[in-house]
C-alpha cells in the first residue's frame, strides 16, 4: 500500500502523489513513516523533508509547521518547503547574511523581530545544506 | 451647427472617459488574476490547519487562554476594506452589515482608508488602522495577530471577529463575519479533497488512538496561535482578490457604458449632420429656383 504525501504551504500546495516513504524532521528528531503508521500529530521544525518513491530520495528543506499522519496518509502544513532544485543558492546567501546581520543588532530588536531573523535564519542555513550536499 | 458641435465635444470627452477606464480595467484585470491565484492557494493549507486543530482541540483537557471565553462588555471587530474606490458597493456592502450590528461595543481594527473613513465618520471606537497597499499581507497579518491575541489575552475583549468581503467569484462577493476568538472550529470542507480515499482515513483515525509529539498541550500551544494567524492571512488574501475582481468589473461595466453611449452620440451627431446638408441644399435649390 502506497502512502498518500501531500506537502502545503500557504502560498501552494508543493507535493500531492503516492510515495512509499518518507522522513520528517520533527521537533524531537528526525521519524521515518511508513504505510500503516500510528495516527500521530507532531510539529515540524527546518530541516531536511525526505520521501521516497521508487527507491528514488528526494529531498526537501521544510520550515516551521504541523504534521498530521495518518494510517495511508501524512499532510504537512509548513510555511517553506523547498524541492532541491528550486532553491536559489545566491539568494538564499542573501537572505542568510541579512537575518545574519539582524541578529547582530540583538539590542535594538523587538522579541518578535529577533524571533522572525532567527528563524530566517535557521531556514535559510537548511536550503543550503540540502543544495550543497551533493558536492561535499 | 451648435448643436453639432455640442454632440461632437461630448463624443470626444466620453471617448476619453472610455480609454481611462479600459486602461483601468486591464490593470485591475492583471492584478485580480494574481489576487486570485493567492487566495485559492492558500486555502487547502488553512483548510488543512483546521482540520488537524480540530483534532488536536479534542484531545486537550487543559483549558487553554484562547480557547476560554473572557468576561468583558466589548467586542472587537477587524475590518477589511480596500484604500481606493471604483470598487462598486464591496466596502458599502460591508458597512451596511456592520451598522446591522449593535456599533457601541465594538472595537475596530480597520485595514484600509475606506474602513478609516468609515469608522470616522460613524464615530466609532478605532483602535488601529493600517494601509492596506503599503503593507505585505503575510506582515499584516502578523500586526494584526498580535494586537488581537494580546487585546484578547489581557480580556479586554470577549469576542474577536473578522468581517471582510469573501471571494466567491469574479462577479460575487459576500461581506463575511467570522469569529476568530475564542477559536471556533467551523468545519469547512474543501470540495477537490472529497476522494474516498480521505474518508476511509479519517475513519479509520476516529476509531485509532491518535499519538502526538511532543505533546497534546505543546502543540497546541503552537498550533493556537498560528490559526488565528492563518485565519486572518487568509481573510486578507480574500479581501485583495475582491478588490481588485471588484474593480476589475465595475470598470468594464464603465467601459461598456461609455462604448454605448458613444454609439448613441455618434448616431445623432450623423443625424444632425444629415439634416443640417439637407437644409442648406433646400436653401440653395429654393434661391436659384427663385431666379428662374
Amino acid at each position: 500500500m502506497a502512502l498518500h504525501l501531500q506537502i502545503i504551504t500557504p502560498a501552494k500546495t508543493v507535493f500531492d502523489d503516492e510515495v512509499d516513504e518518507v522522513t520528517l524532521p520533527t521537533s524531537t528528531g528526525q521519524i521515518t513513516v511508513l504505510p500503516h503508521h500510528v495516527a500521530l500529530v507532531t510539529a515540524i521544525e527546518p530541516g531536511v523533508l525526505i520521501y521516497k518513491k521508487h527507491q528514488k530520495e528526494n529531498h526537501l528543506a521544510a520550515g516551521f509547521g504541523f504534521a498530521q499522519v495518518g494510517a495511508d496518509n501524512v499532510k504537512i502544513l509548513v510555511d517553506l518547503a523547498a524541492p532541491e532544485e528550486e532553491i536559489e543558492e545566491k539568494r538564499i546567501e542573501e537572505a542568510k547574511k541579512q537575518a545574519e546581520e539582524a541578529l547582530k543588532m540583538k539590542h535594538t530588536l523587538s522579541e518578535e523581530e529577533y524571533a522572525t531573523a532567527a528563524a530566517n535564519l535557521q531556514k535559510a542555513l537548511i536550503q543550503l545544506k540540502i543544495k550543497r550536499r551533493r558536492r561535499a | 451647427m451648435a448643436q453639432i458641435r455640442e454632440i461632437k465635444r461630448r463624443i470626444k470627452s466620453i471617448n476619453n472617459t472610455s480609454k481611462v477606464t479600459h486602461a483601468m480595467e486591464l490593470v485591475s484585470a492583471a492584478k485580480m488574476r494574481r489576487s486570485q491565484e493567492a487566495a485559492l492557494a492558500s486555502r487547502p493549507y488553512t483548510y488543512t490547519l483546521s482540520e488537524i486543530l480540530t483534532q488536536v482541540k479534542s484531545r486537550s483537557e487543559k483549558p487553554h487562554t484562547l480557547l476560554t471565553e473572557k468576561e468583558s462588555p466589548k467586542q472587537m471587530m477587524i475590518l477589511l476594506t480596500s484604500d481606493r474606490g471604483l470598487v462598486a458597493g464591496l466596502n458599502l456592502n460591508l458597512f451596511r452589515e456592520i451598522a446591522k450590528l449593535d456599533m457601541k461595543n465594538f472595537q475596530f481594527v480597520v485595514v484600509g482608508k475606506k474602513g478609516q473613513n468609515f469608522t470616522t465618520k460613524t464615530g466609532s471606537d478605532l483602535i488601529a488602522s493600517f494601509i492596506s497597499d503599503e503593507n505585505e499581507p503575510l506582515d499584516l497579518a502578523r500586526t494584526l495577530t498580535k494586537v488581537v491575541v494580546d487585546a484578547y489575552a489581557n480580556s479586554e475583549v470577549n469576542r474577536v471577529s473578522i468581517m471582510y468581503p469573501d471571494f466567491q467569484s469574479t462577479v460575487k462577493q459576500i461581506p463575511t463575519l467570522t469569529q476568530v476568538l475564542p477559536i471556533e472550529i467551523e468545519k469547512k470542507e474543501l470540495p477537490t479533497t472529497n476522494n474516498p480515499l480521505r474518508e476511509r482515513s479519517e475513519a479509520s483515525q476516529r476509531q485509532t488512538d491518535l499519538l502526538f509529539e511532543p505533546s497534546v498541550d505543546d502543540i497546541l500551544e503552537s498550533i493556537l496561535p498560528h490559526y488565528v494567524l492563518t485565519k486572518i492571512y487568509q481573510a486578507i488574501l480574500e479581501t485583495k482578490a475582491s478588490e481588485h475582481s471588484a474593480r476589475m468589473v465595475a470598470m468594464k461595466n464603465a467601459t461598456d457604458a461609455a462604448n454605448d453611449l458613444v454609439e448613441d452620440l455618434t448616431l445623432a451627431y450623423n443625424q444632425a449632420r444629415q439634416e443640417a446638408i439637407t437644409k442648406e441644399l433646400l436653401d440653395i435649390i429654393t434661391a436659384q429656383s427663385a431666379f428662374e
